[in-house]
């Protein structure tokens, strides 16, 4: 292989303006080659191709340089006019929006919606959960302690300066307890709140997982609040939601957050084919130490919580077999699940 | 985790409950099943214990018996159809080719029709028939280890073990004999990362009787008191036989081998057991057979998922999986080598800096301070709870042991295993947090466990350092059981439930007061109890019911409404919504020419690709450009709504990093005005008009933008991008985009035109005057129109209302003439021609512009 003619060419390129000449397939045969040439050569064939990167990088580096120092020089406008100014060679005709017919919402932010909406009905006020949060919201108010191996279920992200992109909306269930506390102590008001958003875990995504997803969380307390009306009101959120008398059941579980923590599973509704059982949240009674960092008395109030995912929702409703279509902002791929 | 069905039924009653009964109430009351696994179901049938009755050499083979074996007539109820030729006494020929097959012996034989085990889950299974050999007829076949997929001996066909009644097993199936081919329950570990005691099968039968409502008899072999001395018992007796049989004793028999334990910091291990075991006290002859060792161990630990490696480790990993306590095994005369001094010295310390170990997988690490090590004579040779050394590995030779049995602190094995990559069956149990007092029995049930099965004797007394922690008493009352659950349970009900799983509870003064059993490190709290007594009745009998409340309105979601409002207003001007990963590269804003040291970094980031914590939302847009580009045949509008974060600004109230929400639009097919356009339709639409535009100065966009502004804080920002950026994803034409950098100051601003108190609008009865008015100018459109609404404010009288409308604008030689189109009303009279036209001549003689 002839690394000249290669240079030469590349180079040409990157002196346009091309700045994806290493995705270009001559590129891509070069660096093939190297297993093709025996061993004992393949470092000197190694050490010219690195160089001529860093030749062709540094060109790239130079054009673009001279691209952004001198910004594109257009016409001058009047950009305080509503509109283009015809001229003699034409009229101009005036800007329009578009409508409303190719226009779409994406599925997940109006599940939210309507998830929210049913939470709202029933009394529940609403927040959006935070998507940078600190150790403290995400796992110690929540009664994890550092180290404990229930924080390994969550995968979490961690930033360079200690933040965390939590990996639950439970990260606002602190936040809601305060601000709740005074209503709920001074004028026997219950906390009544849901928080919906984006949540992360650090796995690699495939079909089923997504490394950022949505959840909604909720949260309720009171001086006699207690399992039975969780999993009542947690009924009738569903028998709402799918619109259909619905059988529950539910699994025990661990969540540091909760005692006693249940998984809570709903027939599967006729809208969705019907038959089995769906898991659809985790939910709880709060645990007394997440009452006391609020500054709740576990012995005067009760509470209960749950949170589950938006996206799985989505998934099911619109038989959508890739979760990663929901991120992947292709128009045509949303379009479809209108 | 699995869970064999037969193994828990050797502690727990399950007749009369099917694998689906048993897996449903798992899943409803202790933990969820994640499959029940049945793939062995059918795999032993037609496999049978025979005996051996007649052995003969065939005469021109040198290897091959003609054995005739009784089935006490099992095959005629199995399979009638199979005509087989037995000879007058009613036994079968089998021609065999095992060494050790001999007349007598009982042995396991697959008969005609049936699979051979090892073949089972093939795809084309081994099915045996009749056939001749050697001109002999021959049934079937006597089946070694290896074919019964029970290990991997060939050596020979299985010698069962002889019963007292032999006429008990004889043509009994061997699945029976043996418990083999359980149903086995693949238990998802995650939801008992709380409950060290269901690591073991003990525990788990524990609960499974709990939740069936049955008493459950923990063996006494986890409720021995005075652990010591029934060592140092068992211990003398062992004295005693070692002077009869040892050889190569090599300190005197009856003295102890001197041990000792020391834990330097009871945090990293509170507690730590060791006793010494030598091999070789009893004959060959009194130890257990291969079947024997097979049965009780082998076949529990192949149900469980684990590789059987010799009698020694195999009784070990048995051990584990009963009781949930990992053990280990030194070689006794290698500790002392490595430790170098004449008796064994343990300390369990932190490991230091600059110390490495050799592990038992060949693999050398750099230890750190961190981690825990067990030492001999203060040279480490084990990862504590994690993994052994190499150098003091027991092997073929090895005569002597110490036993460890030891609990250690959960959060340091975890970080351990972490660290160096380790997840064994140990770090799991570990890492549970097993209690000091669980060690103590298991050290205790080792040391008889191997003397009885392996030969092992006794040479040390209990080493032993570190404390139990006794679980604490928890009350609670009936009041707050029913209270919490929302149950009507009464005492005896709860009562009950709970002696079920061992808990000591009674009832005093209306007070439930409970010690949990010593394996009940989770019940702290009034709360775990009545979880306890919830799950062990089953939330699922709880009556549902709704919470109780006072119907105040809650409080409105206004940042939700309003992004709600411009989704939905967006995607009916024909936009399309997107979602895209807040995790971005570094490159894109570069590519953007934009920073990126005010992005927050992701640490542990799965690519490059999600490095940062993206601080603006267009670069994301921009990264989609060029797939919608290629997908789509028109024009489109692709907007996002979501959360940014900039590390500049600064933290909250909170301590935490502060979050605003933007909107970016990206627009192809577009010009200035028309993405203008939308901006302000939009801003309209919220009764936004009082705003300013201004020029804008921004690396991303061309000459071809503005900002708006209202109160001095920018609104929005919109125009043609830079074609140096947008060619760089694909574009060839002109990009347009509009971006809100912070919706609350639109929020902030719609709410506060929203509180402003509307002028009344008076809908006249008499009709409007409408004219139009054209001037050429060579200033801004903003200056002519700021002009001409002056200029008519001044001159109309009071009463009438006026509407202005762009019409038009015409450029020729550098000057333009800007058409509008005006109507004038009056609320209380017409209007007249002359009145009107007077307004229109002030404002076509306008100076000012």
């Amino acid at each position: 292989m002839d690394l000249r003619e290669l240079k030469e060419e590349l180079g040409r390129r990157a002196r346009q303006g091309d700045s994806r000449v290493f995705k270009s397939a001559e590129w891509q045969a070069a660096t093939a080659h190297i297993m093709q040439i025996e061993p004992a050569k393949r470092a000197d064939f190694g050490r010219e191709l690195n160089n001529l990167k860093l030749s062709l990088e540094t060109i790239i580096a130079e054009t673009t340089t001279l691209k952004t120092s001198a910004p594109e020089a257009l016409p001058q406008i009047d950009i305080t006019a509503p509109f283009a100014a015809s001229t003699p060679e034409g009229t101009v005709a005036k800007p329009t929006l578009g409508t409303a017919d190719i226009g779409s919402r994406h599925p997940l932010t109006e599940e939210i919606e309507r998830v929210v909406a049913i939470y709202r009905d029933m009394g529940f006020s609403a927040v959006e959960s935070r998507q940078l949060d600190d150790d403290f919201h995400m796992f110690e108010a929540l009664n994890f302690p550092e180290g404990h191996p229930a924080r390994d279920n969550f995968d979490t992200f961690r930033t360079r300066e200690g933040f965390i992109p939590p990996a639950h909306t439970s990260t606002m269930q602190n936040r809601i307890l305060l601000a709740g506390r005074t209503a709920l102590v001074e004028q026997n008001e219950s906390i009544a709140s849901v928080s919906y958003g984006r949540c992360f875990r650090n796995e690699d995504a495939d079909a089923t997982h997504e490394h950022t997803f949505y959840q909604c969380e909720g949260v309720y307390v009171s001086r006699d609040a207690n399992l039975a009306q969780m999993l009542g009101l947690l009924r009738n959120f569903f028998e709402t939601y799918y619109g259909q008398k619905l059988a529950i059941k539910t699994q025990p579980a661990f969540f540091p957050f909760v005692e006693p923590g249940l998984e809570f599973m709903i027939e599967k509704p006729a809208s969705l084919g019907g038959g089995g059982w769906l898991e659809m949240l985790g939910c709880g009674m709060i645990h007394p130490n997440v009452l006391k960092m609020a500054g709740l008395d576990p012995t005067e109030f009760r509470g209960f919580a749950w949170g589950g995912g938006i996206d799985r929702l989505v998934m099911l409703k619109r038989h959508i077999a890739d979760i990663r279509v929901l991120e992947s902002g292709r128009i045509k791929a949303l379009e479809e699940l209108k | 985790m699995i869970i064999a069905r037969k193994w828990l039924e050797k502690f727990v009653d399950l007749s009369n409950i099917t694998d689906e009964e048993l897996a449903e109430r798992i899943g409803s009351r202790l933990v969820e099943v994640e499959e029940v696994i049945k793939n062995n179901d059918g795999k032993y049938d037609g496999i049978f214990v025979v005996e051996v009755k007649t052995c003969e050499k065939i005469a021109d083979s040198d290897h091959l018996h003609l054995t005739f074996v009784d089935d006490c007539g099992i095959m005629e109820r199995y399979a009638p159809d199979e005509l087989i030729a037995r000879n007058s006494k009613g036994w079968i020929p089998v021609v065999c080719g095992a060494p050790n097959v001999r007349a007598g012996m009982l042995a396991a034989w697959i008969a005609p029709g049936a699979t051979v085990p090892s073949t089972f889950n093939d795809k084309e299974p081994f099915i045996i028939g009749a056939k001749k050999l050697r001109g002999h007829q021959s049934y079937g076949m006597l089946a070694a280890i290896d074919e019964l997929d029970l290990g991997t001996a060939h050596d020979g066909i299985l010698e069962i073990d002889r019963p007292e009644d032999a006429s008990e097993i004889i043509g009994a199936p061997l699945g029976e004999v043996m418990g083999l081919g359980s149903t086995l329950l693949d238990i998802e570990n995650k939801s008992l990362t709380h409950r060290p005691d269901c690591f073991g099968v003990i525990g788990f039968a524990r609960e499974v009787a709990g939740i069936f409502g049955k008493p459950f008899a923990t063996p006494d072999y986890l409720q021995a008191t005075e652990i010591a001395s029934n060592i140092e018992r068992l211990r003398k007796i062992d004295a005693g036989e070692w002077a009869k049989v040892s050889k190569n004793a090599i300190v005197s028999a009856d003295s102890a081998i001197s041990l000792d334990v020391k834990i330097e910091d009871p945090a990293l291990c509170p507690r730590y057991n060791a006793i010494i075991l030598e091999d070789g006290l009893a004959k060959e002859s009194e130890q257990p057979s291969e079947f024997a060792h097979l049965c009780q161990v082998g076949i529990p630990l192949m149900l469980s998922n684990i590789r059987t490696v010799n009698p020694l480790v195999d009784w070990s990993n048995y051990l584990m999986l009963l009781t949930g306590q990992p053990l280990h095994f030194f070689d006794y005369d290698k500790l002392l080598a490595v430790g170098g001094k004449q008796t064994a010295s343990i300390t369990i310390r932190a490991a230091k800096k600059g110390e490495s170990l050799e592990l038992i997988n060949h693999k050398t690490i750099q230890l750190t301070e961190r981690d825990t090590v067990i030492t001999s004579n203060d040279v480490p040779i084990a990862l504590a709870g994690v993994m052994g050394g190499l150098s003091t590995e027991i092997d073929d030779t090895t005569k002597r042991i110490v036993v460890e049995s030891a609990s250690f602190n959960l959060y340091r094995i975890r970080e351990t295993s972490f660290r160096y990559g380790i997840f064994s069956e140990a770090v799991t149990r570990f890492t549970k947090g097993q209690p000091a007092a669980l060690a103590d029995q298991v050290v205790l049930l080792a040391a008889t466990s191997l003397r009885k099965n392996l030969g092992f004797g006794l040479r040390s007394t209990l080493a032993t350092d570190g404390k139990n922690t006794p679980t604490p008493t928890v009350t609670t009352t009936l009041t707050a059981i029913n209270a919490t659950l929302g149950s009507n349970y009464s005492e005896t009900e709860v009562e009950s439930a709970l002696h079920n799983v061992n808990f000591d509870a009674g009832w005093a003064d209306h007070q439930l007061i409970t010690h949990p059993p010593y394996w009940r490190t989770d019940i702290n709290i009034a709360e775990d109890i009545i979880e306890e007594i919830g799950r062990l009745l089953g939330f699922d009998n709880l009556a549902f019911q709704l919470p109780t409340r006072h119907a105040a309105a809650p409080a409105p979601d206004e940042v939700g409404d309003f992004t709600k409002l411009l989704r939905n207003h967006l995607a009916s001007y024909g936009s399309n919504e997107a979602l895209t990963y807040s995790f971005i590269s570094r490159n894109l804003l570069e590519k953007c020419n934009l920073p990126t040291d005010t992005a927050y970094e992701i640490a542990n980031s799965i690519s490059p690709e999600l490095q940062i914590i993206r601080p603006r939302l267009l670069p994301s847009l921009l990264a989609k450009l060029e797939l919608n580009l290629r997908d789509l045949d028109r024009s489109f509008t692709i907007f996002e709504l979501n959360q940014v974060f900039d590390k500049t600004r600064p933290l909250t109230s909170d301590g935490v990093p502060d979050e605003h929400q933007q909107l970016a639009l990206l627009q192809t097919g577009s010009d200035f005005y028309t993405i203008k356009h939308w901006v302000i339709t939009l801003l309209n639409t919220l009764c936004l008009s009082d705003f300013t535009l201004e020029p804008l100065d921004d690396p991303l966009y061309t000459d071809h933008s503005a900002k708006i502004t209202l109160n001095g804080q920018e609104l929005a920002r919109f125009g043609r991008l830079q074609a140096a950026i947008t060619e760089q994803f694909g574009a060839t034409t002109p990009i347009c985009a509009a971006e809100f950098l912070d919706l609350n100051i639109l929020l902030n601003a719609k709410q506060s035109a929203d509180a402003t108190p509307r002028t009344p609008i008076a809908f006249s009865r008499f009709p409007s005057v409408k004219r139009d008015l054209s001037l050429t100018s060579d200033k801004t459109y903003t200056e002519i129109l700021t002009a001409v609404q002056s200029q008519i404010q001044q001159t109309v009288g009071q009463d009438t209302t006026w509407t202005l409308e762009p019409r038009n604008i015409f450029a020729k030689d550098g000057a333009k003439t800007f058409t509008f189109h005006l109507t004038f009303t009056n609320s209380a009279r017409t209007l007249l021609s002359a009145e009107v036209n007077a307004i229109m001549t002030t404002l076509e003689n306008l100076t000012t512009i």
